[in-house]
């Protein structure tokens, strides 16, 4: 395991992922679909990663391939989207409103498909000196930049 | 009076709130970021209330019309 590496996905159950969706169809008055195709593969995709350490592109990876699934039949990409850049809310309140707000926009971009990795790697790594970033212990890690601390809470519980 | 508790009883949704507070505070603020991702969709493809950005881009649009409606005034009175 990395040193930087974090459960990004803990906070967030399938269940969370089931409400988000719900409320986003609520909201546009419509009833919460499930897709029978793309559903169980992403809810077990989703269960899998759950407690898995991961890097932050690896977090996203996640989101983007459950989206890519289409497990629901409505608010695919906004329930996923949101859930993305949730999981990095609480690192991006160090970070200025301008830039915090790319670093949202482009994790919902990558996460619905707008952009490829490459792009979100290279705006992670642009903003890399504002994000509290742990060292690259290793080659992988030099490679892949913005790898964002845990929160401090979760250093504590994980010591 | 409230006795002892029986875990089993109680509803699922009151048990993931109860065992997992941060789960709580993370669904919230997901469903609350989903809401606005949806509103400025919605704004983007013109329906309810556009954005900030929008807005802006509405007025000078506006501006710009006016101006060149002027401008056509004055050259046919000229």
């Amino acid at each position: 395991m990395r040193r930087s590496d974090n459960q990004w996905l803990s906070a967030a159950p399938w269940d969370s992922v089931l409400t988000v969706n719900k409320a986003l169809c609520q909201a546009q008055k419509i009833d919460p679909l499930n897709s029978a195709n793309g559903y169980e593969p992403a809810r077990r995709l989703w269960e899998k990663s759950l407690e898995k350490s991961m890097s932050l592109p690896e977090a996203l990876d996640v989101c983007r391939d459950c989206h890519e699934l289409r497990p629901f039949t409505f608010n695919n990409g906004n329930t996923f989207a949101a859930i993305g850049r949730t999981l990095v809310e609480e690192q991006l309140k160090s970070v200025p409103p301008l830039e915090a707000q790319i670093l949202r926009t482009t994790m919902c971009h990558y996460i619905v498909g707008l952009i490829d990795r490459k792009e979100l790697l290279q705006v992670l790594r642009h903003f890399e000196s504002l994000l509290n970033v742990n060292p690259p212990s290793d080659r992988t890690a030099a490679e892949e930049p913005a790898r964002i601390a845990p929160v401090p809470q979760q250093q504590r519980a994980s010591a | 009076m409230l006795g002892k508790i029986d875990l089993g009883e109680l509803p699922d949704y009151l048990r993931a709130v109860t065992h997992r507070p941060e789960a709580d505070k993370f669904l919230r603020a997901a469903v609350k970021a989903g809401l606005r991702l949806q509103q400025n969709e919605t704004a983007e493809e013109g329906g309810g209330t556009p954005s900030a950005g929008v807005r802006t881009l509405q007025r000078i649009k506006a501006s710009l019309r006016k101006q060149n409606f002027n401008r056509k005034k004055i050259c046919e009175t000229k």
